[in-house]
């Protein structure tokens, strides 16, 4: 008999009987939902949690559920978890509810119980200390200004974007239907000399150049041929000249730029890194370089990759 | 006179603004310098902001061996700032106490002390430095919309969302947390996270463990090799005290990399938001492992309109001067290993890339500085 306990319980420990269940967002949601409020808040109905809230914020709400963090900043290790549910109401206030579930390494502990509530109203977050208290508080907007509250940050609107025609908007399309874009930069207005300068668009890439050297600028692949700079010159079918960036002459930035090239078997440069020279000038020599065009190099009659180096001279004239 | 850009935007031309409702900015981070001016519409209530001027001046703050900045580079900073002030002052009129010049985290006050001399000497204003919580503040106000709307609902945007941006020196990201401390106010918090790991020196670290003259296919093998200590365990790190990271719902994604893959994916997409999926991750870090120099020579003859081929002909030239096959590779494995770290392929998920947001800092900041300013 003591052997069929032992049995038992040693294959109920190894399939995890006893195990705390793992806390995913949908079991710990779930469990949030349906709580009866009356376990939440001894004087609140026996109803389930999420019919009773939908019913208080109304149908028109945006209801959102997520497993959510409600500890503290910088909590060390395991910290307690939530299920949250936010609403945002027709009339721009906002009600969060966090329900705690368990923690984040242990999993599901124990009956979903409140945590704490807030209501956002006219900048200002009303903490609510009983989950009681909240329908007073979104019933009764008035009611909740005599309450201690916390001013935000004066921070409602965000940056606003103004589309030209009503369209716009729809143009512009968003991520999902009604998605509004946050600060969108304009173009420039006119061209400034610092516009000039810049490599990029504004919406352009931003360099992410290596910090220090890397292998590709330093040595080539085996199978391609390192050639001097005169030698690969002589091969050159055209010849871009730079742009001298209008910025760099205002700021009398000149000088000679080396850009590291790669050149395919069939000419064309695949690779062209500005590796010294002045920093106004690289992107400019590197776009330049981009623009060359070579005979073919041949080794024992079969076309190779060609790496080189070629030197762009940036002077002022008066 | 309004002036206008083909996408829609709105810009004021200087007349038309008001010079006591107008604020600048410089920004300087690891990428170059960035200007801005915006005009607040209604500080009393909120600043309400349109946004009147950007530039982005890229210029790699290179460092000597010793990892301080060159004289070089402190100079054209310097330069660059002044420049961008004197534009500020004199084309926008914007009144000097309400420009501002700020210094991205990824820096402190010690790494740039002699620019922050020089800027200081130049136009009369220092260099403020962000902390990695600010600079999380500002990202999310900056790049993650309040609310969206699905039919005629409006929900809260925030709340459920992350920013995560990959750099060239760190992986950043952040959201916004309400938190309701046992004693004292309740606040939203804004999580910043982040990883020593971005483009740039991870391109290294590949290159060291490959060696130099690795070919296309060892530098993947070791790129994915090295994701593990590199990227995955950091995150891992990070997730483990930050698990909003892995359970927003909303993840909007900026950096170069994400900019150079959609350029390179979908470069007739000209959404400020675009949405992408896991796809597009998987796609984008397929194709630069085994074909870097086709992905990055997409065709761009489905492009109908000659003004959108033209400006995508600018962003992708500017991908092509700025990756590498090897940067390329890298970057593509960074947001691979995040992706898988932070389940983005998990059912109800939604990414999109922030097409502006490179300018999200600073337009944030101003709009933070512009609400506490006195008013005209």
């Amino acid at each position: 008999m003591s052997a069929f306990v032992i049995t038992t319980a040693w294959i109920l420990l190894w399939s995890g009987w006893f195990q705390t269940p793992a806390l995913t967002e949908k079991r710990a949601v779930a469990g949030a939902q349906r709580v009866l409020v009356s376990e939440l808040d001894a004087e609140l109905p026996p109803r389930p949690f999420a019919d009773w809230f939908r019913q208080l914020v109304g149908p028109q709400a945006g209801v959102n559920w997520q497993l959510s963090e409600c500890g503290q900043h910088g909590d060390p290790g395991d910290g307690p978890a939530c299920a949250e549910v936010n609403a945002l109401l027709p009339d721009g206030r906002k009600a969060v509810v966090m329900i705690a579930v368990g923690t984040f390494k242990n999993g599901i502990v124990g009956n979903p119980s409140f945590r704490h509530a807030a209501v956002e109203q006219e900048g200002e977050l009303y903490p609510l200390r009983r989950l009681r208290d909240l329908p007073d508080g979104l019933r009764e907007p008035a009611a909740l200004k005599e309450k201690y509250s916390v001013k935000l940050a004066t921070l409602k609107n965000d940056l606003q974007w103004s589309p030209l025609e009503k369209n716009a908007g729809k143009a512009l399309g968003g991520a999902s239907a009604d998605e509004v874009p946050p600060a969108p930069p304009p173009r420039p207005t006119t061209t400034t000399a610092a516009a000039a300068a810049r490599p990029t668009t504004t919406t352009a890439a931003p360099a992410p150049r290596p910090t220090t050297t890397t292998a590709a600028e330093t040595s080539p692949p085996p199978e391609t041929r390192k050639v001097s700079e005169g030698v690969v010159r002589g091969n050159a079918t055209v010849k871009a000249q730079p742009i001298y960036p209008a910025v760099a002459k205002r700021m009398q930035a000149a000088g000679s730029v080396q850009v590291q090239v790669l050149i395919s078997e069939e000419g064309r440069v695949i690779e062209a890194t500005a590796v010294s020279g002045h920093p106004l000038l690289l992107s400019a020599a590197a776009d330049a370089a981009r623009k060359w065009v070579f005979k073919p190099t041949k080794l024992n009659g079969i076309p190779v990759k060609v790496q080189s180096v070629l030197t762009f001279v940036f002077a002022l004239t008066q | 006179m309004a002036l206008s850009s083909n996408t829609g935007w709105r810009i004021l031309a200087a007349e038309e603004t008001d010079k006591g409702h107008l604020h600048g900015g410089i920004e300087i981070d690891p990428e170059g310098i960035k200007a801005a001016v915006i005009q607040v519409s209604d500080a009393d209530q909120g600043a309400g902001a349109k946004v009147v001027f950007t530039e982005e001046f890229n210029v790699a703050l290179r460092r000597d061996q010793d990892g301080r900045f060159t004289q070089e580079v402190v100079k054209t900073a310097a330069r660059a700032i002044q420049e961008y002030h004197t534009i500020i002052r004199q084309q926008y009129e914007v009144p000097a106490q309400q420009i501002y010049v700020i210094g991205s985290s990824d820096f402190d006050a010690s790494d740039l002390e002699q620019l922050a001399k020089e800027v200081r000497s130049n136009i009369g204003a220092g260099i403020a430095f962000l902390s990695a919580e600010s600079e999380a503040r500002l990202n999310v106000i900056g790049t993650i919309p309040r609310r969206y709307k699905e039919g005629e609902t409006w929900f809260d945007n925030r709340s459920q969302s992350v920013v995560i941006d990959i750099g060239s020196i760190k992986t950043k990201g952040a959201y916004q947390q309400y938190r309701q401390p046992l004693v004292g106010a309740p606040y939203y918090d804004f999580v910043a996270v982040e990883i020593p790991t971005g483009i740039a020196n991870f391109t290294d670290e590949i290159n060291r463990a490959a060696g130099e003259n690795a070919g296309v296919n060892k530098f993947a093998t070791s790129a994915r090799a090295l994701s593990g200590s590199f990227i995955k365990a950091p995150l891992r790190g990070e997730l483990k005290r930050k698990p909003g990271l892995e359970y927003r719902k909303k993840i909007y994604l900026n950096g170069a990399i994400v900019r150079a893959m959609m350029t390179l994916l979908h470069p007739d997409d000209r959404r400020p938001l675009v949405p992408l999926t896991m796809e597009d991750i998987d796609v984008f870090h397929e194709r630069a492992v085994t074909s870097p120099q086709a992905l990055l020579n997409p065709n761009l003859s489905r492009i109908r309109s000659d003004e959108i081929r033209k400006e995508v002909e600018k962003e992708l030239e500017a991908v092509k001067i700025s990756f590498t096959t090897k940067n390329l590779i890298a970057g593509a494995e960074i947001l691979k290993s995040i992706a898988s770290e932070c389940n983005f392929q998990e059912e109800g998920k939604k990414i999109f890339y922030a097409r502006f947001s490179n300018m999200s800092l600073i337009s944030s900041y101003l709009l933070l500085r512009a609400a506490d300013a006195p008013q005209p």
